[in-house]
């Protein structure tokens, strides 16, 4: 419900005069007792229609621990698993979103995989389905694949073979159908102002996490921390114009009747225009009550000045994410911040009245030793004396710390995840240290973070171990009242796959990925110097702000730029 | 200079599973829909000035619940059921719309009763006696039931379980015939002033329990018919 890309989606087909689009979503437990119990197949939120009663099914993979469930909906739905074991009648099954960008663990389920932005696909693909649909369907869905597989963005897997070598990695990646593409080049909106937009989005009758309009204020992120997957798959960077998202928001607001303006991107604070913006849309709807947020902030007194403004509706807390505890590491995964950056800018948010601060870092990056942690600490705790002397009894500092999961399409996607063992001694270490009663801290559980790498950077045979982990019961795994390891490692044990060689192992610099067929823009060559210069503790400057790095969008952005 | 407004209104159909709190949103959402110049809260988080008389358990309908909301501008009172009505959900309908002249008429102040109306079936395998013997039997029952001195029961409260008792709440209680085979209606009225409301459901559940006939009942329908001034 809460996703924009999805709203985005259902919007552009529900526009058109020859499809529809409907809601369907995995039921909560207690339903899906009752669904199974009254023989009721999983159907649509809008006309309760069934699941397999509909042309095509997508799925939005959000993040890796969500492929049981899109199991779990198929099996519900009675939709064959196996894409290959499918009838012609069933849906055509595919799926887009971030986590397709390393499609290979769900490569038997899903028909065809939809890489990057969708605002234009969608319709090219529904396009080809309907005109393959008036034909009679007389090619069959083979047909159909081959024909959508001309399209710029879409993967079939079926298309393809995966040899491995005796210790596990790959050997080779072949086409074994002459439709097949050599690289999947993902699809980019080149003019966002000119993409639709939903100003009619579904208001829930319930609340559901985000409840409020979000407002994309631009696409991608050239900032270049070297951890970060969606600041190299979303790239370039392509902003919507002042004028046009004042519209946006006018529009959004009159259908809606939302209280609440969230300024979306993955760094608002970076919008060219964003002062500007802040200030005539708090001006513009101040009266009515209407508030804006940024859901989070760059760490400089520019932004707080930024929030400053917000709160003229809304009070809320601040949030920044500093990731690590020392200059040094900061330069080597170049997040660029020092650690008088953070002081000074919570120093400035206190004294701006602001008495609740949360924190965000991440542990067992490389190369981080144990000042790294020691620094975390040493930050969590500077910020509260800050906090204690400028506001007071009443301040309040919550940290939430991860833990680093190596990611496809990043510069630390040959590094392997740190020992679960020595994650949780860290995280002990850190829990110890940071006791007080000023600081609420909460810490992941290790074991889904592992499993996460597992699937982040996992190939084709770890689609039977989540069919048969997901048979064995797994399902809903990032919900902790679910998520259940040990029934994992044991489906990992039977199938002879090593769980640390997908999460721990370091890879080497010629290893053929699993994610390699997949072309992010972002090039392999510059993951592997971004690599290099983090060894060496040297930063990447922004290219907003510095020359073109050479990631590998040079042309595009060259084209967009001529736009 | 600020505007009351008291509005009675319907909450049916799908609307029926939306909870109190989610009302409150839902509402203030439909109202800054309909662009009428609502006045604001001050205070940290400003919201619509739009106050709701008690609230309707989950899974009831309300036939005419009401609540007040205040406007910046005196309007016309068709005008704003109308542009209201125009932006409601499935479900939600303005019926009735007043001004509010007195301000020490606030609905806490004002209301007293609320009249419920519950509608349970005979699982009919349990029990082959006849229709009007049924009605007879739980008639006889109500009788026992109210004529107590005190109902205690056990509620669940956000310190835990508490015992309550529940006579003080219990204005009305008799039962309404029903055109529905093996159906029959309960009506009870409830004093909400007495502290505050009180989920019908819990006293209904008490007199079943009581004469060991939970099992041979199920709820099928549950209604607030009105709520009612002093």
């Amino acid at each position: 419900m809460s996703y924009l890309g999805f709203k985005i989606l259902y919007d552009i087909i529900n526009k058109r005069e020859d499809a529809l689009a409907e809601r369907v979503f995995a039921p909560a437990e207690d339903m899906e007792k009752q669904m199974l119990e009254n023989n009721i197949p999983l159907f649509s939120q809008e006309s309760y229609r069934p699941l397999n009663e509909f042309d095509i099914v997508g799925f939005s993979l959000q993040h890796e621990l969500c492929y049981t469930n899109v199991l779990h909906m198929l099996n519900i739905g009675n939709i064959q698993l196996k894409a290959g074991k499918r009838s012609e009648d069933e849906p055509l099954v595919i799926a887009g979103g971030p986590a397709t960008f390393n499609p290979e663990p769900l490569t038997d389920f899903i028909d065809l995989f939809v890489i990057g932005d969708g605002e234009d696909i969608i319709n090219e693909i529904i396009a080809v389905y309907s005109s393959w649909s008036k034909k009679g369907k007389k090619s069959g869905k083979k047909g159909l694949l081959q024909e959508l597989g001309s399209i710029q963005g879409i993967y079939i897997p079926s298309f393809y073979t995966v040899d491995y070598y005796p210790d596990g990695t790959i050997k080779s990646f072949s086409c074994r159908n002459k439709y097949a593409k050599e690289k999947i080049t993902k699809r980019i909106v080149a003019d966002l102002n000119s993409a639709p937009f939903p100003t009619s989005p579904i208001v829930p009758n319930i609340d559901i996490v985000h409840n409020r309009i979000t407002l994309e204020v631009f696409r991608g992120c050239t900032r270049g921390c070297r951890f970060c997957q969606a600041g190299m798959i979303y790239r370039p960077v392509r902003e919507r114009s002042e004028e046009n998202l004042l519209k946006l928001a006018e529009e959004s607001l009159k259908n809606t009747g939302y209280e609440e303006i969230s300024l979306s991107s993955l760094s608002s604070s970076d919008y060219s225009r964003v002062s500007s913006l802040i200030k005539e849309l708090v001006d513009r709807y101040e009266e009515k009550g209407v508030g804006v947020s940024l859901p989070s902030l760059r760490i400089d007194s520019f932004s707080v000045q930024l929030a400053r403004e917000t709160q003229r509706v809304r009070k809320t807390g601040l949030t920044f994410a500093p990731e690590v505890g020392t200059d040094r590491l900061s330069n080597t995964v170049n997040k660029n911040v020092t650690e008088n950056d953070l002081y000074n800018t919570v120093q400035y948010a206190f004294n701006e009245g602001w008495r609740r601060v949360k924190l965000y870092f991440m542990i067992g990056l490389p190369t981080e030793t144990r000042d790294d942690i020691d620094g975390i600490i040493q930050m969590i705790k500077r910020v509260e004396k800050i906090g204690r002397k400028t506001v007071g009894a009443r301040f309040s500092l919550n940290v939430s710390i991860n833990a680093f999961v190596p990611k496809a399409h990043t510069p630390f996607q040959w590094v392997g995840q740190e020992k679960e063992e020595i994650l949780i001694e860290k995280f002990n270490y850190i829990g110890k240290k940071i006791r007080s009663k000023n600081i609420s801290y909460s810490f992941p559980d290790t074991k889904e973070s592992l499993l996460e790498a597992v699937f982040a950077r996992g190939d084709r045979r770890l689609n039977r171990v989540i069919e048969e982990a997901y048979q064995a019961g797994c399902k809903f795994d990032s919900w902790r009242e679910f998520f259940n390891f040990d029934k994992w490692k044991e489906t990992f044990q039977k199938n002879h796959l090593d769980i640390s060689f997908y999460a721990n192992r370091e890879r080497k610099e010629e290893e053929i990925m699993p994610w390699d067929i997949i072309d992010c823009g972002v090039s392999k060559e510059y993951f592997w110097l971004e690599w290099k210069k983090a060894i060496e503790g040297k930063t990447t400057r922004d290219c907003r702000t510095a020359d073109c790095q050479g990631c590998g969008l040079q042309k595009i952005c060259k084209e967009i730029s001529k736009k | 200079m600020s505007y009351s407004y008291r509005l009675k209104y319907k909450k049916d159909g799908p609307l029926k599973f939306i909870s109190h709190l989610d009302l409150n949103t839902l509402f203030s959402r439909t109202v800054r829909r309909s662009q009428l110049p609502v006045e604001l809260t001050q205070g940290f988080n400003p919201r619509y000035k739009i106050s709701f008389g008690p609230a309707l358990p989950l899974g009831f309908v309300g036939l005419q619940e009401v609540l007040d909301i205040n406007l910046l501008n005196e309007l016309d009172k068709i005008q704003i059921k109308e542009s209201i009505n125009k932006f409601a959900p499935q479900g939600l309908e303005i019926l009735d719309i007043e001004a509010v002249t007195e301000n020490k008429n606030t609905l806490s102040h004002i209301l007293r009763y609320a009249v419920y109306l519950i509608k349970i079936e005979y699982n009919s395998n349990n029990y082959d006696n006849k229709e009007s013997e049924l009605t007879e039997l739980v008639n006889s029952n109500i009788q026992c039931f109210v004529s107590q001195e005190s109902i205690i029961t056990e509620k669940r409260t956000k310190k835990g379980l508490r015992d309550v008792d529940l006579k003080p709440y219990i204005e009305g209680m008799e039962t309404i015939p029903v055109d529905e085979k093996n159906c029959l209606l309960i009506k009870l009225i409830i004093d909400i002033q007495y502290k505050g409301s009180i989920n019908p459901l819990i006293i209904i559940n008490k007199f079943f329990g009581m004469f060991n006939e939970k099992e041979l009942f199920s709820i099928r329908e549950a209604t607030r018919e009105q709520i009612m001034t002093k």
